[in-house]
């Protein structure tokens, strides 16, 4: 361990010298002042407006198992989950929708499995270190695009389409972006994009994936989303919503339920049709190979997705009642 | 606050509205209320002019549909751990964001708005960040 020790903090140290070592603020050291740091946009959490939800939801199902038991592609597909999938589904129009302990899982469940051999990703350069990390364990050939640069974009496809496979529509595109961007704070221009798309391979083999990671909550009819906003619902293939930041990350509040609910609203939805949801489930290892979401967990999805949906803040469907 | 700002969201007193759709309403109104402090602020107008500080995209953030609570204001390098210094100096939560996360010579302060944020934190934020301008502008 002295060796080891001594090798990480050699690179610990050169980080330090460049002024760029991450040592995480306490936050609760400064709870009295005003929030200008945390993702919890609309104050769901700090508000307590999340945590009350929470233990309502908890109320109305008041014999729930905490642990899923299994995996996804096991037995860990409650029926509480595929439930609230479906109600997720409903909620952004989508045809199906599936949850992933955090955004991401999901991105690199996406990225590592559904682009096949063949396949191309151009993505913005700004993307999620998620995406990145699916990307370099996936098997298409990726090449990243100006950021929001739609002549960039256009460009890029222009070159792509000397392959014949492209061309033809056997091989599909993904076009990888972001709503908003996270450290930016800027816009993707995605009607302008998917008109590119739709000018550049008519053949429809092109793919727009939008993370919504900080739009969900915030744009669009009841906060579904940006892609909603735009009615582009059927234009867009795939679309990833996490549930961890308007939708209630703490805050870094030293409430109550606060450190609990971080755990619970790490989560993320993604939406797609029956062929992605169920490639994911029999080909993503982390569908695999890890526990499916807890009760908890999914109860506060179900809370916060009950706030945005209803005028009081009460339940939108009927099935949540039942145990 | 004496001065009364005109926002052009719905009003978050809709009883008809969902509890998400008021409180979104309400980060909208802080997002404009926010930039419209900041730009109306002489001393802001002045730090932009000489490239102290700068909000990246800057120009589109009034224009809609589209009120974005992450704000990114760039300082020039190695300065962005001092101006969160002053923004947490204020008692306020505040995050740096510096390589890797982006690039090597457009580190940042990244604000982050909220529903909840009242008009006088704004109006604060935007008097620490003025304040702490004024300090450096020639």
């Amino acid at each position: 361990m002295e060796i080891l020790s001594a090798n990480l903090n050699s690179c610990l140290n050169s980080r330090k010298e460049d002024g760029r070592l991450m040592t995480p603020y306490v936050m609760s050291t400064h709870s009295e002042g005003a929030d200008f740091a945390s993702n919890d946009t609309l104050s769901l959490s700090s508000s307590r407006a999340l945590s009350k939800a929470f233990l309502e939801e908890l109320d109305r199902n008041p014999g729930f198992e905490i642990g899923s038991g299994s995996s996804r592609s096991l037995s860990g597909t409650t029926e509480y989950l595929s439930n609230l999938e479906d109600t997720l589904r409903d909620f952004h129009g989508a045809e199906e929708g599936i949850i992933f302990n955090s955004g991401f899982d999901a991105n690199v469940a996406l990225w590592s499995t559904i682009p096949q051999i063949g396949d191309v990703v151009l993505y913005d350069e700004y993307v999620h270190a998620s995406i990145h990390d699916g990307m370099r364990r996936g098997r298409a050939h990726t090449q990243p695009f100006r950021h929001n640069d739609c002549g960039d974009l256009r460009k890029r496809l222009t070159e792509l389409k000397t392959d014949e496979g492209v061309a033809e529509g056997q091989k599909v595109v993904f076009i990888a972006v972001e709503s908003f961007y996270s450290m930016d704070g800027d816009v993707v221009p995605l009607e302008e994009m998917v008109k590119v798309a739709k000018e550049m391979l008519p053949k429809v083999n092109t793919v727009l994936v939008v993370d919504e990671a900080h739009s969900n909550g915030i744009v669009g009819p009841n906060g579904s989303g940006i892609v909603s906003h735009f009615g582009l619902e059927g234009q867009i293939g795939l679309r990833v919503h996490t549930c961890g930041k308007a939708l209630g990350s703490t805050g870094g509040r030293n409430y109550e339920y606060s450190p609990f609910l971080t755990q619970l609203t790490v989560t993320a939805v993604l939406l797609c049709n029956k062929a992605v949801k169920s490639y994911l489930i029999n080909y993503a290892r982390n569908a695999i190979f890890s526990t499916a979401p807890t009760f908890v967990t999914l109860a506060g999805i179900r809370a916060g997705y009950n706030l945005l949906a209803s005028e009081n803040g009460h339940q939108v469907c009927c099935y949540c009642t039942i145990m | 606050m004496a001065t009364r700002y005109v926002v052009i969201v719905p009003s978050c007193e809709d009883e008809r509205l969902t509890i998400g759709t008021k409180r979104r309403h309400k980060l909208e109104r802080n997002v404009q209320l926010f930039h419209r402090l900041l730009q109306e602020h002489p001393t802001w107008q002045e730090g932009s002019k000489q490239d102290i500080l700068s909000i990246a995209d800057g120009a589109t953030r009034l224009s809609g549909p589209f009120y974005c609570p992450i704000i990114a204001m760039v300082t020039r390098p190695g300065e962005s751990d001092n101006l969160a210094d002053a923004i947490r100096g204020a008692g306020y939560s505040i995050n740096p964001v510096k390589y890797p996360l982006v690039p090597k010579n457009l580190e940042r302060v990244r604000i982050m708005l909220h529903a909840d944020n009242t008009d006088g934190q704004l109006l604060d934020l935007v008097q620490v960040i003025a304040g702490w301008l004024k300090e450096r502008i020639e």
